[in-house]
């Protein structure tokens, strides 16, 4: 284990995050200070401040009321919050700011978290010992033969060469598709692979208590983030905390999703509070005399592509029960139990390249695409300069609502990046055909639901699904070349019937019944909901003139 | 309202450029005049024409960009070679109002082609009724900017507005360009009708009715349809449909005296978006699956499938549902 640490010591890329631990205390200072100034410098009055107040009050009065597990934070900020609900009035002025002072110090202490430095610095090779001991997990000792193999069932594509040398020029913030919780650790394998710095994220705080996700989380760069707190304090120090962050030159991860995609289809619309900090840290970075920190950020698209799904089953259902009512936190899904996530990894990695990691194109903060050297084009190729689009009256200034609208803009080019750079594997396209042979097969005029809870219909006649799978294997190819997806190799290279029984194979493999089965000459359709699922991964890209 | 010379924060008079010395291009350029905002009044052709102090005609694009705010008076058709050119000389710190009534090939709304053509973000739209004698004749009016960036309706507002003209904001971009192209539409529908001896009860079913369709054209592509209620929706077509400012409602006109399409248009002279317009809509309701029978009728009429007396027989034979 020492010698590992000796290595990663000597390496450079390694440095920055080493460095965290160092110029921690002055994060977390810097990140209260800013939160406390500005909403001072936007409240006019002792009104104004109250009300700040009041909102936290407000929200986190009624959390900590439904809430069960209580930390050690959440007690302080019950005690900060039990005093102003009584006397918020009898306050001075001077004793309001100390509040408002106190509980920003409280968040961002929640949302820093309690890192291990030693653990810490093990964080990049942790993560492929960390996933083979789920591969293996009561084998320890076989764990690093086991990370071997590791290496060969996870694919990692796109320009990495260009994506390392832009972390050595600026700042990256790699903004994945969002999936399955196994995600941050998939991606941290895959960072590590294409021999790219550690980054630091915000994970979700429910995950710190998932017994298996926690272990990771605690021990790599991962912040937290509470989406129980409504409080707009709240929001505004993780805010605040990600600019200071990315102002400092740490690499950082956003799920633009904001949430695993409930329904298995590629985001499209995207929440980007904080792809939004970026933008801000980049006009602070400007609006500074020009120093060596001040590093430009770079958005790193990539798309994560799984042939099987490890929540499917909890993440469709929930999608499906009322987009609505659906629960922002799922905390007792497939994630949360070791065994089932010890299976589904030993099921699926005992297949050939399971899961893709794709790097695409690097974009600069507005979206421009970026060349080699860092620098920033138009999309008719022309070499544009940053600082314009920031400056009024020749100065760089933050401009909220501009700046909002930057960061939507930069939003549709990330999900036309997802979009493209999407690996169509064989269980999405067999789900989309078999989903899309249901609802032709339905009565007409039968909505979804319909269609997911039918009666078990006649299966499907196979060699009209092998007729579909080419048709819509032809239509993909078509776009591929235009370079609206990508086409996964195994898919590519086979005929229909292989893709099927591949397919086949893999919905055989983890979810609880076989979602599809060979019938004979016919394909019957167990599960109609994870057929859905996987199929709405390829909703975007025209295939219903097809099939 | 702030009516003093417009000023930028160093005190001096703010300068625009406006793209293309058209009938429109002029009344703007004579508008900002009026505001003591200095204009640079680019063509491709010296303008023979004498121009009030303050305007300036010029023929480089490199010295339109001198200007931070650009306004685009080019027909849609004829925008993206302009464009092109422009965006060698703009970058980040540009901001760009068109005043296109047009689309694009393929529906493509102008704000898009600025996007693509140039590297300029901040990008507005101006519609409404501007009808240039009545506004040196100190005749009140008003129109609207519409942009995603609050900044482009203030910069425009601050070039442009004055006592006789209320410049409005909006934030909805789509909904005004489109608009604005539907009410070209609307104003050939209303020639068409006053061309076969119709009165302005006629003009006013015509209006009604396409504005109701109208607004399915707007919510299909995810614009508000209550934009069409604003400056750049009726209040444009409350103009343009009684024959004031508008070749669409002159090119109806003649259509309804049984010109063809061509021969219309070379006796009138300028150019007409109308037609364009209608057979983008045409394509679009199709694809939608929305009903617009006023749009596609006018397409199909503008491609020459079919006759005026045809399309008239057909849109009014159709029943008559709730409104």
């Amino acid at each position: 284990m020492l010698s590992i640490l000796d290595d990663m010591v000597s390496e450079p890329r390694l440095e920055r995050m080493l460095g965290f631990m160092r110029d921690r205390p002055s994060i977390a200072a810097e990140t209260s200070k800013r939160v406390v100034s500005e909403r001072l410098a936007t409240v006019k009055d002792r009104g104004g401040l109250e009300l700040v107040l009041n909102d936290v009050c407000y929200h986190e009065w009624q959390r900590l009321r439904s809430t069960k597990a209580i930390d050690k934070n959440d007690r302080e900020l019950h005690a900060i919050v039990g005093g102003l609900r009584k006397g918020l009035r009898r306050l001075s002025e001077s004793e309001l700011k100390d509040a408002l002072g106190k509980l920003v110090d409280l968040y961002v202490s929640d949302i820093i978290g309690n890192f291990n430095a030693a653990i810490f610095t093990l964080t990049s090779r942790v993560i492929p010992v960390g996933l083979s001991m789920l591969f293996a997990p009561f084998r320890l000792g076989r764990s690093m033969t086991d990370a071997g193999q590791l290496r060969e069932r996870v694919l990692v594509e796109g320009q990495t060469a260009d994506l390392e040398r832009l972390s050595r020029r600026g700042t990256l913030v790699v903004v994945p598709t969002h999936l399955s919780n196994l995600d941050s650790i998939v991606i941290g394998f895959g960072l590590e692979r294409a021999r790219l710095p550690p980054v630091t994220y915000g994970a979700g705080k429910n995950l710190w208590a998932n017994p298996i996700l926690g272990f990771f989380m605690r021990h790599l760069g991962a912040y937290r983030v509470d989406r129980r707190i409504k409080a707009e304090l709240y929001k505004e120090t993780l805010k605040a905390y990600s600019t200071v962050l990315l102002e400092r030159g740490y690499h950082s991860l956003f799920f633009p999703g904001g949430t695993r995609s409930r329904s298995g289809a590629v985001e499209e619309h995207l929440k980007l509070g904080l792809a939004g900090t970026a933008i801000r840290a980049t006009v602070n970075l400007m609006s500074r005399p020009a120093e060596k920190s001040n590093r430009p950020i770079y958005f790193v698209p990539a798309t994560i592509n799984y042939h099987l799904v490890l929540e499917a089953a909890t993440l469709i259902e929930d999608f499906l029960k009322d987009a609505g009512k659906s629960r922002y936190i799922i905390d007792d899904d497939e994630s949360t139990q070791v065994a089932r996530v010890a299976r589904y990894l030993k099921d699926t990695l005992t297949g050939e390249s399971s899961m893709t990691i794709q790097f695409g194109e690097p974009l600069d903060v507005l979206g421009h695409r970026v060349g080699h050297e860092g620098e920033s084009y138009d999309d008719r190729g022309r070499a544009v300069e940053l600082r314009p689009f920031f400056t009024v009256n020749g100065e760089v200034k933050a401009d909220g609502a501009r700046d909002a609208e930057y960061t939507r803009e930069l939003g549709e080019r990330i999900a036309e990046s997802f979009k493209k750079d999407t690996h169509v594997l064989s269980t999405h396209l067999v789900g989309y055909v078999l989903h899309r042979l249901l609802v032709k097969a339905a009565p007409p005029r039968a909505d979804l639901f319909h269609v997911l809870r039918g009666q078990q219909s006649a299966p499907l006649p196979i060699a009209e699904v092998l007729g579909a799978i080419d048709r819509a294997k032809a239509h993909l190819s078509k776009l591929a070349q235009k370079r609206g997806v990508r086409i996964g190799a195994r898919v590519a290279s086979n005929d229909a019937p292989t893709i099927l029984d591949e397919a086949l194979r893999y919905f055989a493999l983890f979810h609880e019944e076989p979602t599809a089965r060979r019938e004979g000459e016919a394909i019957e359709v167990l599960d109609r909901t994870l057929t859905y699922y996987y199929h709405n991964r390829l909703t975007a890209y025209g295939l219903e003139e097809v099939v | 309202m702030d009516t003093s010379p417009s000023r930028n924060d160093a005190g001096e008079p703010i300068t625009i450029a406006i793209l293309g010395a058209g009938n429109f291009g002029r009344a703007l350029a004579r508008v900002a005049h009026r505001r003591g905002t200095k204009v640079l009044l680019w063509s491709r052709k010296p303008i023979a024409e004498t121009l009030p102090e303050g305007v300036r005609a010029i023929t480089s694009l490199e010295e339109a960009a001198t200007a931070r705010l650009l306004f685009l008076c080019a027909p849609a058709a004829h925008s993206r070679p302009l464009l092109r050119a422009l965006g060698n000389e703009t970058g980040g710190g540009h901001f760009l109002v068109h005043a296109a009534r047009g689309l694009g090939a393929d529906g493509e709304p102008v704000s898009d082609m600025v996007r693509h053509e140039t590297p300029i973000r901040r990008i507005g739209v101006l519609a409404g009724p501007l009808v240039p004698d009545e506004l040196a004749a100190a005749m009140p009016s008003a129109i609207v900017v519409a942009s995603r960036f609050p900044e482009v309706p203030t910069a425009a507002r601050a070039a442009l507005a004055q006592d006789v003209l209320r410049v409005y904001g909006s934030d909805d971009l789509a909904g005004v360009e489109l608009a604005a192209a539907l009410m070209t539409c609307i104003a050939l529908a209303a020639g068409v009708a006053a061309g076969l001896g119709g009165g302005i009860s006629t003009r006013a079913l015509v209006v009604t009715r396409g504005l109701a369709q109208a607004v399915r054209v707007l919510e299909a592509m995810g614009a508000k349809g209550r934009t069409l209620a604003g400056l750049g929706g009726i209040g444009e077509v409350f103009v343009t449909a009684s024959g004031i400012e508008s070749p669409d409602y002159d090119l109806g006109m003649k259509l309804a005296k049984g010109m063809t399409l061509d021969a219309a248009i070379a006796a009138l002279g300028r150019s007409a978006e109308g037609p364009e317009v209608a057979r983008q809509v045409a394509a679009l309701c199709v694809k939608k699956g929305v009903n617009a029978p006023i749009f596609t009728g006018i397409a199909a009429l503008a491609s020459g499938q079919r006759s005026v007396k045809d399309g008239v027989k057909e849109l009014l034979g159709g029943p008559a549902l709730n409104e």
